[in-house]
């Protein structure tokens, strides 16, 4: 019976996975974890229609990691991609019984590639909060780029999601969010991204489409 | 007489402490699967560990050890926090 309904569980998950695709959503963003256990190394990919980025980074204490960062920018004003290395912190981690809560800090530093050239001494800074049980789950991002001829750019995105049901670890856990993001500087509304996650031991998946047509994609895994 | 007492003391003794040990952990802030595989495998690569399975329902670390091998508190205690929990409890049963 058991096995039975754990194996229910594992249908709905691929089905959530499956009426998402069919429904023409690439996979979405998210910055689960900047820093992992300790000796972890984590590799992330994400990619919206002004953004992309990937990274890897590797955890050499509980409260931080070091690493590298490759991200594209294609705004109506900008196209450049940006080559950085830096940091992550833990700032401060709440453990109660149930949920968990986490504050964190990212800075990188490196260089703009854009057509005329290439420019040093961009900068990146990210502080992350987020808070989860394993039914709800919610995330803040403010991120700031400092360029070297331009004014910064700013984005945030605030997440708050649920899971239909609650997985062991082991099985695939599903989530459904709901993400508001706005980059500044590109103008135009706040933008609204109902997306699945989906968790299986050290992979997580993110896979959605904005109300305004801009797919997302996430994929990140520890290990 | 009191040499079988000691004989007995002696042998219960050497049994208990190398017998494998079944050790539950319960654990605050254990809420998603990044959170387990990083402590299965921290606990994994451990010399005196023989298996560990992590539950999120229960919130426990459930860890076996290797027949003669110890595994003490301050090191389950150091390692779950270095993976970034507290823990709660720590109960031992011999195998």
């Amino acid at each position: 019976m058991m096995n039975e309904f754990r194996s229910l569980k594992t249908d709905c998950g691929l089905l959530l996975v499956g009426l998402t695709l069919a429904a023409g959503s690439i996979p979405v963003l998210a910055f689960a974890h900047p820093v992992a256990y300790q000796g972890a190394t984590a590799v992330q990919f994400f990619s919206e229609q002004t953004m992309r980025e990937g990274q890897i980074y590797y955890s050499f204490r509980p409260y931080a990691a070091g690493g590298a960062r490759h991200l594209e920018l294609s705004l109506p004003n900008r196209e450049s991609k940006l080559d950085l290395g830096g940091f992550n912190f833990l700032l401060k981690r709440w453990n109660e019984v149930d949920s968990q809560a986490n504050i964190y800090a990212s800075a990188a530093y490196g260089s703009e590639s854009v057509r005329a050239g290439t420019r040093s001494g961009t900068a990146l800074f990210d502080l992350d909060l987020d808070w989860e049980s394993r039914k709800y789950y919610t995330a803040l991002l403010a991120r700031t780029t400092q360029f070297s001829d331009a004014g910064p750019l700013h984005y945030y995105s605030a997440r708050a999601g649920i899971a239909p049901y609650l997985a062991e670890y082991g099985e695939i856990q599903s989530w459904l969010i709901l993400e508001a993001s706005k980059t500044v500087e590109a103008g135009g509304d706040v933008e609204i991204t109902p997306l699945v996650r989906v968790f299986y031991k050290n992979f997580l998946f993110e896979v959605g489409r904005s109300f305004s047509n801009d797919f997302k994609f996430n994929f990140m895994v520890h290990h | 007489m009191n040499k079988i007492i000691f004989a007995a003391l002696i042998a219960l003794s050497t049994s208990s402490a190398f017998a494998a040990e079944k050790i539950d952990v319960a654990v605050k802030g254990l809420v998603c699967g990044f959170c387990a595989q990083g402590i299965e495998k921290t606990f994994n690569a451990m010399p005196a560990v023989e298996n560990v399975k992590v539950s999120l329902k229960e919130k426990h670390v459930m860890i076996g050890t290797r027949t003669g091998a110890t595994l003490p508190d301050t090191e389950i205690t150091k390692a779950l926090e270095a993976a970034g929990f507290t823990v709660l409890k720590i109960d031992r049963k011999n195998l």
